[in-house]
Order: structure tokens, then C-alpha cells, then sequence
């Protein structure tokens, strides 16, 4: 640790020492003291009056707390710094941009041992942050959810706000969106500020590989709370009175165990039972849900470290205004538009290939299915788009051949899509054999005698996403295997999943169309908190709103305000948490975030020394305030005894 | 009394005014007040019990209230003795004589009046106080005074006051009435504290000056007074059968001085009075030796009067007039109940 002096003539005030010295060496006059009765008094041996005006220094509390003093103030003069290891006693020499990174992933609301939230242990430290704050420094909280927020401070006020505002904030949830976060992280570095960067995670995010200091703050064990087992996924399988839910269960925890579960509709258990659950691993177990129920809520019965994921919603009542719209676009619907139609909230309308303007009849929709279909390269909608069995399109495939009866070649098993999906003993029959583009990415592939083919692939049309299936669900023996409504399900979650059924996903947006004359959108959570987003209105034409979700789970309400306040239209929405990347807490999935240009520039400021010196002054300053008070104080003292006499005087 | 209430009616709220039309005894009363010199109420409550002891020096006269030993001629009646030639014809009980056949002669008793003196130490030793707190002892030395004058008063005793600065000042009085202890009070109010004469000296003088010997109280700190000008002083007024009370004003600080500065630096003693300065510090040792040399000379001084039957009272300037003085004044058998 070094010291360094900024001010090096400050070291003429030393001779300031020297001056007291010589004050002292001079001869004072006693002091007087008025006394009445000087007889019995013995004489002291005493310098006479006649001294030599000089003496030597007299080692006295008070010469020696004016030299203290002196030295102080003088060393303050000469503006002394140090590395940032003292900033809380000293004032920095330079101000800094602080950018503080904070986890806002859904494991954030994992306990920690003492009963809390990381996310309110990570509120904590980054007040610690902020209380660094000096004039001129600038401050940017950067939230890293799936859909990450900021907010920036550049004076006392607004950083003020800044702590209100985190303050209120519940944790956003998802999984952080890396290259947003690492846009936003970019963005907030100045060119003339040297960056302070702390990451507040508990683990899920990592900066490795910048070129700036990161002040790494680890909030909550990994392993802390117990372990977790959360409900990461849940498929509707059926219909009517046939209709079921298939739940995975995560365990997290470091033992095998059999954990109960319950599932409730309303205040009635309609099924419950038992899982046993290995360390690490994943299982589903499945209920049948009676006819007429509209929303189901299953749980696991245990005690860990983030209850919020226990338990998944899963709601059968259509949302119109947030429920899943899906266009079917089929000549022989069958199969793909039953199980479309049964899931959750979906609203599905379909409409036959030779529909003229299915991009404008789709304009609205989350979701465009091709049934044996396509849409031509100057009509593609501008949505998600699931293709089964689809015919040519220019530019992103083509049918090359056909394999009579393909087996089940390699499958991507830990795609979000395959989940639980077994192609095993399938019986394709006929299946077209597709040229993809290379972009195009193969999640399941097939073979023959000749050669090798995809099944399902995924990619982007018109920068819209797709999922492909080379499978015909008619003349497979697909369609009849529980593995198919759970693909199409999970495919259709995938593809368009923030909107699915009225579920939303945490940390993301929910984004919906909203009549023209609507000016705010209320957003009220399971909790109560309420967020208006107001609208600019339009004469007739819908509008779209997006609504920011955050990681409370339960149900959500909407409601759609005209000019005069008054609510024209309401819906729902559900929230559940679990989510396999989150809810493993012992090994985290870890986003690195990485960032340049300008930061990379405020890196190279931040490795010079100035910057990161921290001046040592003001606390000079103090040290020399309080030696001269106890210096006053102490002369005060002595001469009270003289100044008690009448007539008296002061030595 | 009737003048004392009426300035303590007045008091505080226009002390200090002179009101317009006012009574000129209304202003004395006030400014004798303001001084802090006239006792309060319960004080005089207390003294209303007391007298000063009439063993101490008797005086004829015609209005005193002190009884006496001796018999003559006076209103009050007191016993009947046979007629001898030469006795006053006048007082012959012609009554007693038509009973008994026998001539008798009314002896009646005849009541003294007390001069009483007071000789106020006022030199610049006077003027000091160790302490903001306390009054100096000028201030303690009036305040006696005029509660003694006030009990000498109210038995109508000739009560007269000289004050001793830099000399034996003009003398007060006779003053006679206990109305008399306000210009009393004023007299020594308008005293200055300033001047050097030893008050041994001054008592010789003022013995000499005056005809008629009496009771006198010296209220004074007897600083610079040796066992020796004490013994020659207290001589000569026993010679002038004057009885003496010595009353000696000391401050706390005068008694343990360690109090005088908190550091045990060197510092400059300087008397009030000669202006002399003497090198001193609060060593412990120091503190020590002083006290020695001063109980010593205090023990002089109190052998000295012990000899010479003056009673030697000590009074500190944070005492109390009630009861503190008046106990002490009783113990030394000056006052009597």
C-alpha cells in the first residue's frame, strides 16, 4: 500500500512545527492570582524574572497536542492519498462511473440460512454501494433478469430515488438475458469516469473475461436453505373428461426422498400422492383433472430453500385478453388442432391454406401453425410460426426426397422441446426428407437405409422463429403416443411461451393488444403491488402494451383504464416459477456477461493510479480539529482553577 | 419593622426605581435591602429569641431593656428596704409606713441600655472570595453585623458602627430603635472594601477615641495580625473595660487552598492589599505546608483571646446567618436565649 502526496509544497506548513517549538522556548509569565494570606506560603525554588528569555522546550500536554495539531493539518496540506482501501474514512480523488450488476434471476429468491432472501441480502449490499457514492460520481443499478431493467443516478436526489426504487422492486425472475445485460453494462460506462463495477449475484452471473475490475459480491450458499425441489414444468395431456397434468419435479436436495404432492382446485384436493425424488435428478408424475375445472394448482409438500417454485398454476379458463392465440393454418385439421385446442387459455382459429392475407389475419396472433403447409417467401407472418410437415420454402428448405419409414437417428434431449419426449418405436411411415439451410438447427433426426433426415428442426424465417416437424402426425403412429402433446406443448411454450395460456414467465414481458381507446393498463400481482402503464390511446385500431412480470407466483390481474379511469375490460394471467435453470441451486447455470467499447476504454482509465486513490485530507482535517478541541479543552481546564478567583488573572 | 416590610413588599420588583412621590424611607429601605444585608424573616424569627448577653458590659441609662443587678430609682418597682438617713424622702412608702408603723423606701429596678459597638474590618483583604459562588468576606462581615445590630437594637441598645479601611473611619451612630438598623445596613452597604489598616491597630485607636467603654464586636479576617498586636490590642481595651468580640471572616479557599488552580503549575500569589506577589504551586506538599503554618497561627490567635476573655468566633462566608452564625454566637455564650 502505498502513500502518495498530491500536493508536495503542502510540506512547507511542516515548519509550522518549528514555530511552536520556538513559542514555547520563550519565557512566560506566570499567571496571578489574587490571594490574601501570602505568610505561610513556602517559597518555591522558580526561574527568577530575570531568566534568560530563552529555555529549553518544556515537554508539555499542551506543546505536545499543538504539535499534533500542526503536523496534522500540515500533512493534510500536502493531500495525501492511497489506494481505495480507506474510501470510507477518506474522499476519493476522482469520481467514478459505478455500474452495479444485480442478479435479479429467480434463484435470487432462495433463502439463505438466517431465514432471508438473496434478494434482500443483495439489496443490502448494493446500499453499501450507493452509500460510496460522492459528488460527481455517476450510479447505474443494471437488474440481469430475463428481461433486464436499469436506472442511473448522477446526483444526491436521484440517487435517492434510486434507492426507493430498488427498494420497492420484487425480484424480476427468469433467467438473465446474457447479451441485454451485457448491452446494458456497455451502455452505462463513460468515457470520462473511471467505471466501479460490482456484480451482486448469488452465483448465477459471472463477468470472466472484461478488462475492468469487478468487485464480485456472493450473496446465499449455494447450498443453503436445505437444498430446493421445485415443479419446473407442467403439460396438459387430453381432453374433456380424459384431460390430465404431467408434472416434473426437480430435486435439488442432497439425498434420494420421497416428498408428497397435492393438487388443488379451488379449496378441494383433487389429487394427491407421493414421488420419490433422487439427488439431482428429475421425475413427472401425473393426475387426471375432472371435467369443468379451470384452474389447478400443484404443489410439493416440503420444506427448502425456495417455496416460491413448490407449486405450478395451470389455468384451462381462455383469456381473452391474454390467452394464447394461435391460427391454425390447415387444409385436414386433425390432430395438431386437438391438441392445440386443449391447451390451457388457447384460443385457436383456423383457416385453410388458400386464405388470402393470412399475414394480416395473423397480424394479432402469438402464435401461426402450418398444418402440411407453408407460407410463401413474400407471406410470412410475422409471428412464431410451428410448421408441421410444411412443403417448400424458398431460401429455408426444401423437400429433397422421401424416406419411407425413417427410425429415430440422434435427439437432442436437453432441448427445452424434447423434455420428457421419446420418439422410441415411432412409426413414421412416409416422411419427406428436407435440404435446411446451415443455420438451421437439427434437434431431431432421423435415418434410413440411404440416408439421414431431420425430424424436427428449429430455425428463423423473416427473422421470425420456427419449429419444423418432418413428422406427419396422420400417417404416424406419433400422434397416438402421450409424447406428442407434450412436444407440441412445450414447442408451442418455446415458441410463444410468455403468452401461453394466460401463463407468463417470469423476468420476461407479457405483451398483448389492447383496444384504442384504452390510455393505461392497471397490472396488479399476486401480492397486491399494482404497475399502470399508460398508453397513448388510437382512434379504433388496437394497440399493443407490454407489461413487465416479475417472479411473484400466483395470479395476476389486468385492467384496461379509458380516459375517465373506468375499467372496459379485465383479464388474468398466471405466474409460475420453477424453472430447471433456476431452481438448481447447488450447481447454478452460470450467464458470463461480458462488454466492451466504451467500457473497455474506462478499463484502461480504471488500471492507472490516480483513479483509484482515495485522499486522505478530510480525515487529516478531522484529526486536526479534534487534537486543537482537546488542546482548548485542556487549557480550559487548567485555567478554570485561576479564572475561579476573584481579581484573579490567566497565567 | 413596619419599614422592613414595606421595603421587602417593594422588593425586587422596583428595587432599583425611584418612585415617584416616594417616601425617602422607602428608598433607604430598598437600598438597605438590595445590599443583602437585613436578615430575612426567619432569621429575625429566630433572633426575636435572643439577646446579647448582658454579662458582657451594662451601661445605664433610661430605655435599655437589659435588666439589672442594681437597685435605684425607676417606675419599675422591685422590693421595699428600711429608710436610712440620707435616702431619697421621695420614695418613702407612705403606704407601707401607715401598716407597719415602719418607714420603708421603694427600691425599684433599674434597666441598662448595652453600647454596643462594631468595628467592620473593610481592608482589601476583605474585598475577596475564593470562589464566584461565595460572597467576599466584606459582604459576610455586614451581613453579622447587621443581624447583631438588629438583636441590639430591638433592646434598644446604643449601637454604633465604624467601618476600618485604609484608617479608623468616621463612626455611626449611637444609633438607638430597631427602625435604626436600615441607615445601619446602608452605612456599611456604602463601605468600600480598600485599604491596609491593621485592625489591631485600629482597635487601640478607636478605644482611645471614645469616652464611654462598651461591648465591641470586631468583625474582621485578621489577616496580617499577629498573636502579638493581638495580645497588645486586646491589653489595652481591657484596660478601658472594653469587652471584646472577636469575629474572624475566613473564606473555604483560605482554609484548604487546593482549589486555587487545577495544574500544579507555577503561579503568582498577590496580596490585595500590599500588592506583593509571591511564587507559589499547588504541590501537594506545598498545600500541606501552608496549612500547618496557618493552623498554627490560628492557634496563636485563638490563645491570645482565650487569655484575655474575648471570645474568638470563626465564621466561613458559606454559612448560614441561621443557623449556622447564631449557633456558633451562642456557643461562645455572645447571645443568650
Amino acid at each position: 500500500m502505498t502513500l502518495a502526496w498530491l500536493f508536495p509544497l503542502g510540506a512547507l506548513g511542516l515548519l509550522t512545527l518549528g514555530a511552536i517549538v520556538v513559542l514555547h522556548m520563550r519565557h512566560r509569565m506566570p499567571g496571578i492570582v489574587r490571594f490574601p494570606q501570602l505568610a505561610f506560603w513556602p517559597r518555591v525554588p522558580s526561574e527568577s524574572r530575570e531568566s534568560p528569555r530563552w529555555r529549553k522546550p518544556p515537554i508539555s500536554l499542551l506543546l505536545i497536542l499543538q504539535l499534533l495539531a500542526a503536523l496534522a493539518l500540515a500533512l493534510a496540506f500536502m493531500r495525501p492519498a492511497m489506494p481505495d482501501v480507506a474510501g470510507f474514512i477518506g474522499q476519493r480523488a476522482d469520481a467514478v462511473q459505478h455500474v452495479i450488476v444485480l442478479d435479479g434471476s429467480t434463484s435470487m429468491l432462495a433463502r439463505t440460512d438466517d431465514g432471508r432472501q438473496r434478494w434482500d441480502v443483495a439489496r443490502e449490499e448494493v446500499e453499501a454501494v450507493l452509500d460510496s457514492w460522492q459528488q460527481g460520481d455517476g450510479v447505474t443499478i443494471v437488474v440481469a433478469s430475463g428481461n433486464p431493467t436499469w436506472k442511473k443516478a448522477v446526483d444526491g436526489t436521484q440517487v435517492d430515488e434510486l434507492r426507493d426504487w430498488l427498494a420497492d422492486r420484487p425480484v424480476p425472475g427468469g433467467v438473465p438475458d446474457q447479451q441485454a445485460v451485457s448491452a446494458l453494462i456497455d451502455g452505462s460506462l463513460l468515457p470520462d469516469l473511471a467505471p466501479s463495477i460490482t456484480l451482486v449475484t448469488d452465483g448465477g452471473l459471472t463477468m470472466s473475461d472484461v478488462d475492468v475490475a469487478v468487485d464480485v459480491v456472493l450473496v446465499g450458499e449455494p447450498a443453503s436453505g436445505g437444498g430446493n425441489v421445485a415443479i419446473v414444468d407442467t403439460v396438459v395431456i387430453g381432453d374433456g373428461g380424459n384431460r390430465s397434468i404431467r408434472a416434473t419435479v426437480l430435486h435439488d436436495r442432497p439425498a434420494t426422498e420421497t416428498l408428497p404432492w397435492v393438487a388443488r382446485a379451488g379449496d378441494a384436493d383433487i389429487a394427491t400422492g407421493t414421488i420419490t425424488l433422487a439427488s439431482g435428478e428429475s421425475e413427472t408424475f401425473e393426475f387426471g383433472v375432472p371435467d369443468g375445472m379451470e384452474q389447478v394448482t400443484v404443489s410439493m409438500v416440503v420444506d427448502d430453500a425456495l417455496p416460491e417454485d413448490d407449486g405450478a398454476i395451470v389455468s384451462f379458463a381462455g383469456d381473452t385478453l391474454t390467452g394464447l392465440s394461435v391460427v391454425l393454418v390447415s387444409d385436414l385439421p386433425g390432430a395438431v388442432q386437438r391438441v392445440l385446442e386443449v391447451l390451457p387459455g388457447a384460443r385457436v382459429e383456423v383457416y385453410p391454406s388458400t386464405t388470402p392475407g393470412i399475414v394480416e389475419i395473423a397480424a394479432g396472433a402469438d402464435l401461426v401453425v402450418y398444418d402440411g403447409s407453408a407460407p410463401s417467401p413474400d407471406d410470412v407472418p410475422n409471428a412464431p410460426m410451428l410448421l408441421v410437415q410444411p412443403s417448400d420454402l424458398d431460401n429455408a428448405w426444401q423437400i429433397g426426397g422421401v424416406a419411407p419409414n425413417p427410425e429415430v437417428g440422434d435427439i437432442r434431449l436437453d432441448d427445452p422441446i424434447m423434455r420428457d419426449v421419446s420418439l422410441e418405436g415411432v412409426l413414421f411411415g412416409e416422411t419427406p426428407i428436407y435440404v435446411l439451410p446451415p443455420e438451421a438447427e437439427v434437434i431431431a433426426s432421423g435415418s434410413d437405409e440411404v440416408a439421414t433426415l431431420p425430424l424436427i428442426w428449429r430455425g428463423t424465417v423473416n427473422d421470425q422463429p420456427y419449429v419444423a416437424f418432418a413428422i406427419d402426425p396422420a400417417r404416424s403412429s406419433f400422434a397416438d403416443r402421450v409424447s406428442f402433446p407434450v412436444l407440441i406443448a412445450q414447442t408451442v411454450d418455446a415458441l410463444a411461451g410468455q403468452t401461453a395460456g394466460g401463463r407468463a414467465i417470469p423476468g420476461e414481458t407479457m405483451t398483448f393488444d389492447v383496444p384504442g381507446e384504452v390510455l393505461a393498463v392497471e397490472l396488479v400481482d399476486p401480492e397486491g403491488r399494482r404497475t399502470v402503464v399508460d398508453l397513448p390511446g388510437t382512434d379504433g385500431a388496437t394497440q399493443p402494451v407490454t407489461l413487465p412480470v416479475s417472479a411473484v407466483p400466483g395470479q395476476w390481474t389486468i385492467g384496461l383504464l379509458d380516459a375517465s379511469g373506468f375499467q372496459v375490460d379485465s383479464g388474468a394471467m398466471t405466474v409460475s416459477i420453477g424453472d430447471r435453470a433456476e431452481a438448481t441451486l447447488s450447481q447454478p447455470d452460470v450467464v458470463d456477461l461480458s462488454f466492451d467499447g466504451v467500457g473497455s476504454q474506462a478499463g484502461e482509465q480504471s488500471s492507472s493510479e490516480s483513479s483509484s486513490l482515495v485522499e486522505l485530507w478530510p480525515l487529516l482535517v478531522l484529526v486536526g480539529i479534534a487534537v486543537i478541541s482537546l488542546e482548548w479543552w485542556a487549557w480550559l481546564a487548567r485555567s478554570i482553577g485561576f479564572r475561579r478567583m476573584p481579581g484573579g488573572t490567566q497565567p | 419593622m413596619k419599614l422592613i416590610e414595606r421595603a421587602r413588599r417593594l422588593w425586587p420588583e422596583r428595587i432599583g426605581e425611584t418612585p415617584a412621590g416616594g417616601r425617602r424611607d422607602d428608598v433607604k429601605a430598598r437600598g438597605a435591602l438590595a445590599s443583602g444585608l437585613l436578615p430575612d424573616e426567619a432569621t429575625i424569627g429566630r433572633l426575636r429569641q435572643f439577646s446579647l448577653n448582658h454579662g458582657l458590659r451594662p451601661v445605664d441609662g433610661l430605655v435599655g431593656e437589659h435588666r439589672s443587678r442594681r437597685r435605684g430609682a425607676a417606675p419599675e418597682f422591685s422590693d421595699y428596704s428600711p429608710y436610712t438617713p440620707g435616702d431619697d424622702v421621695r420614695r418613702i412608702d407612705w403606704n407601707a409606713y401607715a401598716r407597719f408603723d415602719t418607714l420603708y423606701v421603694r427600691e425599684s429596678e433599674v434597666t441598662t441600655e448595652l453600647d454596643v459597638h462594631f468595628l467592620v474590618d473593610m481592608s482589601a483583604s476583605m474585598n475577596w472570595s475564593g470562589s464566584p459562588e461565595r460572597q467576599p468576606k466584606a459582604q459576610m462581615a455586614r451581613r453579622v453585623a447587621t443581624m447583631l445590630a438588629w438583636l441590639a437594637l430591638s433592646r434598644t441598645d446604643r449601637v454604633t458602627v465604624t467601618s476600618v479601611a485604609d484608617e479608623l473611619g468616621e463612626s455611626f451612630g449611637p444609633l438607638q430603635g430597631r427602625a435604626m438598623v436600615v441607615p445601619f445596613a446602608m452605612h456599611l452597604s456604602d463601605r468600600a472594601a480598600d485599604g491596609s489598616e491593621l485592625i489591631t491597630d485600629a482597635m487601640q485607636y478607636y478605644a482611645r477615641r471614645r469616652s464611654r467603654s462598651g461591648l465591641l464586636f470586631v468583625l474582621t479576617d485578621l489577616i496580617g495580625v499577629s498573636a502579638a498586636d493581638l495580645n497588645r490590642s486586646l491589653s489595652t481595651l481591657a484596660n478601658e473595660r472594653w469587652q471584646v468580640v472577636l469575629m474572624q471572616i475566613e473564606d473555604p479557599t483560605e482554609v484548604d487552598p487546593a482549589g486555587l488552580s487545577s495544574s500544579q503549575d507555577v503561579f503568582e500569589l498577590e496580596d490585595p492589599e500590599s500588592g506583593m506577589r509571591q511564587r507559589v504551586n499547588l504541590h501537594p506538599d506545598i498545600v500541606r505546608r501552608y496549612r500547618e503554618g496557618r493552623a498554627a497561627w490560628l492557634e496563636e490567635l485563638d490563645g491570645v483571646a482565650r487569655r484575655r476573655s474575648a471570645p474568638l468566633i470563626r465564621i466561613a462566608t458559606d454559612a448560614r446567618l441561621d443557623p449556622d452564625v447564631l449557633l456558633a454566637l451562642e456557643r461562645a455564650q455572645v447571645i443568650v436565649s
